[in-house]
């Protein structure tokens, strides 16, 4: 298990990560989630142990991951922007990642190269992005890790490749307990495939859960009423957001779906509905709350 | 066969390593060849020029050749062994390399060390190549000498190389890129003995008493530490042997410093100025004070004066933001800057000052008589012998003199005075001042009525031939107002000559200063030597000399006459 307590890193006078804390246990596909400069790219280089902590602590099993060379070798990073040894092409590098991970598998490699159309002996500083990410992420996944943690994964990849990878790492997860860590500011990517999200914002975590019980917690209500509701009729109910158009009620809320529906129920209305929002509008949402929205940056 | 055992054990750092080297092979492979060829193409260019010359030329001596080759093999070799080292780790600048790296399974220790004997072998192993292609070479009979000389050279460059590349290391890992890198490597290893010398030129004109030890820089850093070794050529091969430890324990330092850094270096540093600071504020102080003396000595028309001052501190300021600037990329840090040229400034002055003013009582210190075991008294730029006392009652004596007070004017080119106290603690301690004032020449002329003085004085002469296989021989040079002559006398002249000169010199108590030449003075000179057996070309000598003022000295100077118009007088005391 994968734990942040109190986790605090600064860089210079800004501060990336203020204290959170948190838990990923093993074997889930766990979505990072934030804003451009919220500090997942940040708290994944923690977790791979490239960064130290400036406060708090992050651990593996217990055990701090800064400089422990046995965690690493459990553990694969693959960064925003891939980096390979110069001059090479994969086959070198993979020679590379074989004598330094123990856990290296052939037959992984060789599956995905036959998945990838890229070629072994091409260099791959002549590929695109796109194949150099293919690249990065088939020695990665060849280290057989049992963390594996992305930075923007899908970043680059086509709209095949990246169903390809979302079925390589449902597998890793099934078959061997792999958990893999994904920071991402792209939340439909993650929506499908994560079965934990959790949502930073200015170096905090707004919030952590699993994604089944994320959506249970907020509602999407549209409500029709003979006439426009007064709107301290749902003080007792926590509105993110609100909008009145004609007779027609949409809200946001917070909160037990069927403690939602009682209160709305009250109204005698026309029509009520509750739909779960998509977890982009999740984000969109809880980001609003703190400030950080489309209407606040344009002032 | 090994090389599968140790993989099959899986030790990253070690694969690392290999793979690294694998890495550097064709640059390696290069410079292997190169080197295979050019220190024993020189050496038979040499050899052929012994050969085709008529009438045939001495044979290729292999001590004079294996220096000039063992210093450009060890600069070639530093210098390629700085290079690999640089390409090894160019992975610290890069924030996506060194993310790759830091989050590899492998300590930052041996990822460390492991990159750093990976650079370290291949620039050795073409010079060790070249000097076991040298010692073929020199099988010829046209070569003379002992093969230790190239193998004392090889062990001298083995841990030349060794230690500047440790020391790169430093630097290395301080540095947060490749710019910052050269200037902070080459601005600590230029910069320190630079301002080491200024430091030193300064306490030598203003500290009474300093004797300037440029032997100092030698020791600064570890560059220079290093390189210097080759000024033990003429002690011989063995001397350089005698190097080796040394040097290994300074690049073990090197690399241990590099090493406790690399582990509290952040990673988030990569591509940053550098990853520690405090390397960038010394060497910004360090140029900057440099930058200030330099300025201020132009336009201060070589003297410290107001002009200087004034003059000091823009060339500080303006040190320090260029510096700041070329480091920065920018004028970002202008303010920054500018405050460390001014510290360097301050630094500059109270050091200045400090000196004038004597703050730690350098000058005004002389140690109690018993408290010296020996006392070395020398007369710098004059043809006397060093005397060596035991009882340093006079010499205290005249020290004290000597400082109450201290005067000298720097147009001064009269007598000068060096006292090298070994004190029963232990410790050294070294002065030279003018005898410019009549109560310093007072107390010297005690000095020399010192029957101790005296004995060490004449000792020389009498030793000088002991030995029947030495041959020996006496002289006097006179130097009159009207006559000068050189004659030749015997060792029993010479010694009355001296005798004669302490005897008159209580007798008349005429203040006198050594090695200044008045209307009359001698130098009075003996010479020993020996041939080997059989070879008429190596030659072992001995030698014993003083100048003498013989001014006031009416007994001496008459039988300096007659010894000169080749009479011997016997003189009534």
């Amino acid at each position: 298990m994968i734990k942040g307590i109190g986790l605090t890193k600064i860089f210079d006078s800004k501060t990336a990560l203020d204290c959170i804390n948190f838990e990923i246990a093993d074997g889930c596909i766990y979505g990072l989630i934030g804003s451009n400069g919220s500090g997942k790219s940040t708290l994944l280089r923690l977790i791979a142990g490239v960064y130290a902590p400036d406060g708090g602590a992050i651990t593996i099993d217990s055990q701090p991951i800064f400089n422990n060379a046995k965690l690493k070798a459990q553990t694969a990073f693959l960064g925003d922007t891939p980096y390979f040894l110069p001059q090479t092409n994969l086959k070198e590098m993979a020679a590379f990642y074989k004598s330094i991970y123990a856990s290296f598998d052939e037959s992984v490699y060789r599956r995905l190269v036959e998945m990838f159309p890229i070629g072994e002996t091409v260099k791959i500083s002549t590929m695109s992005k796109g194949m150099q990410r293919q690249a990065a992420l088939i020695l990665a996944i060849s280290t057989s890790p049992r963390y594996l943690l992305l930075d923007e994964a899908f970043d680059g990849l086509d709209v095949v490749m990246r169903k390809v990878l979302k079925g390589i790492l449902i597998e890793g997860m099934e078959s061997r307990q792999m958990t893999t860590v994904i920071a991402s500011h792209n939340i439909r990517e993650l929506e499908d495939l994560c079965d934990h999200i959790s949502l930073i914002h200015d170096g905090e975590m707004l919030f952590n859960d699993s994604t089944e019980r994320l959506k249970g917690k907020l509602h999407k209500v549209q409500l029709a009423c003979a006439q426009p509701p007064h709107p301290t009729v749902f003080d007792e109910l926590e509105v993110l957001k609100s909008e009145q158009t004609g007779l027609l009620t949409q809200m946001v809320v917070r909160g037990d779906k069927s403690h939602i529906l009682e209160v709305c129920g009250r109204l005698n209305p026309l029509f009520v509905e509750c739909i779960e929002p998509t977890l982009e509008e999740m984000f969109i949402y809880e980001l609003e709350v703190n400030g950080y929205d489309a209407g606040t940056l344009a002032q | 066969m090994m090389l599968e055992r140790l993989r099959s054990k899986h030790t990253p750092a070690l694969n690392l390593f290999f793979f690294t080297l694998k890495k550097s092979l064709p640059l390696m492979l290069l410079s292997l060849a190169f080197m295979a060829l050019v220190n024993p193409g020189l050496l038979l260019s040499w050899l052929e020029n012994t050969l085709v010359g008529y009438p045939p030329r001495e044979p290729v001596d292999l001590s004079e050749m294996t220096t000039v080759i063992g210093i450009g093999t060890t600069a070639a070799t530093a210098a390629l062994s700085m290079l690999f080292c640089l390409i090894n780790f160019s992975y610290l600048y890069k924030k996506p390399a060194g993310d790759v790296f830091h989050a590899l399974p492998i300590s930052r220790t041996k990822l460390l060390l492991s990159r750093y004997f990976a650079s370290v072998l291949p620039a050795l192993a073409p010079a060790l190549l070249s000097y076991v292609s040298l010692s073929l070479v020199c099988l010829s009979d046209r070569v003379i000498g002992d093969y230790n000389y190239i193998w004392s050279h090889a062990a001298l460059n083995l841990g030349i190389v060794l230690v500047m590349s440790a020391m790169t290391m430093v630097f290395l890992v301080c540095a947060g890129n490749t710019f910052s890198f050269v200037a902070s490597l080459g601005g600590l290893n230029v910069g320190i003995p630079v301002l080491l010398y200024i430091g030193i030129e300064l306490c030598e004109y203003y500290l009474h008493g300093y004797v300037a030890d440029y032997n100092a820089i030698y020791y600064c850093t570890p560059a220079f530490f290093a390189f210097s070794r080759y000024q033990l050529y003429d002690q011989g091969w063995d001397a350089y042997w005698l190097q080796l430890p040394w040097l290994l324990l300074i690049a073990a330092v090197c690399l241990l410093a590099a090493v406790l850094l690399y582990n509290r270096r952040k990673s988030e540093k990569s591509g940053e100025t550098y990853a520690f600071k405090f390397v960038y504020y010394i060497v910004s102080v360090l140029l900057s004070i440099i930058g200030a003396f330099a300025v201020g000595f132009i336009f201060g028309d070589g003297s410290i004066n107001m002009t200087f001052w004034v003059f000091a501190l823009v060339g500080g300021v303006l040190t320090a933001i260029a510096f700041g600037a070329l480091t920065d990329k920018g004028f970002k840090t202008v303010k920054r800057s500018a405050i460390l040229g001014g510290c360097a400034y301050v630094l500059l002055l109270v050091f200045t000052f400090g000196i004038i003013l004597d703050i730690t009582g350098y000058e005004k210190r002389i140690p109690q008589a018993e408290d010296v075991r020996e006392v070395t008294v020398s007369v710098p730029y004059g043809n006397m012998p060093d005397v060596v006392l035991s009882d340093a009652k006079d010499v205290v004596a005249l020290h004290e003199a000597v400082l109450d007070p201290y005067w000298s004017e720097t147009s001064y080119t009269g007598g000068t005075v060096e006292f090298t106290y070994e004190l029963k603690s232990g410790a050294i301690m070294k002065r030279r001042y003018n005898l410019q004032t009549e109560k310093a020449q007072i107390a010297y002329y005690k000095l020399l009525l010192n029957k101790e003085y005296q004995q060490q004085i004449i000792k020389p002469f009498e030793d000088l031939g002991l030995d029947p296989a030495w041959n020996a021989s006496y002289g006097v040079d006179y130097y009159g107002v009207d006559k000068e002559a050189s004659i030749q006398i015997s060792k029993e002249e010479a010694i009355r000559i001296l005798t004669l000169y302490y005897e008159e010199l209580e007798a008349v108590g005429v203040t006198r200063h050594l090695n200044h030449t008045f209307n009359d003075s001698i130098y009075l000179h003996g010479f020993a030597n020996k041939f080997i057996d059989g070879d008429t070309e190596s030659v072992f000598y001995e030698s014993a000399n003083m100048s003498l003022s013989i001014d006031g000295l009416p007994r001496l100077q008459a039988y300096i006459a007659e010894l000169v118009d080749g009479q011997t007088v016997d003189v009534e005391k």
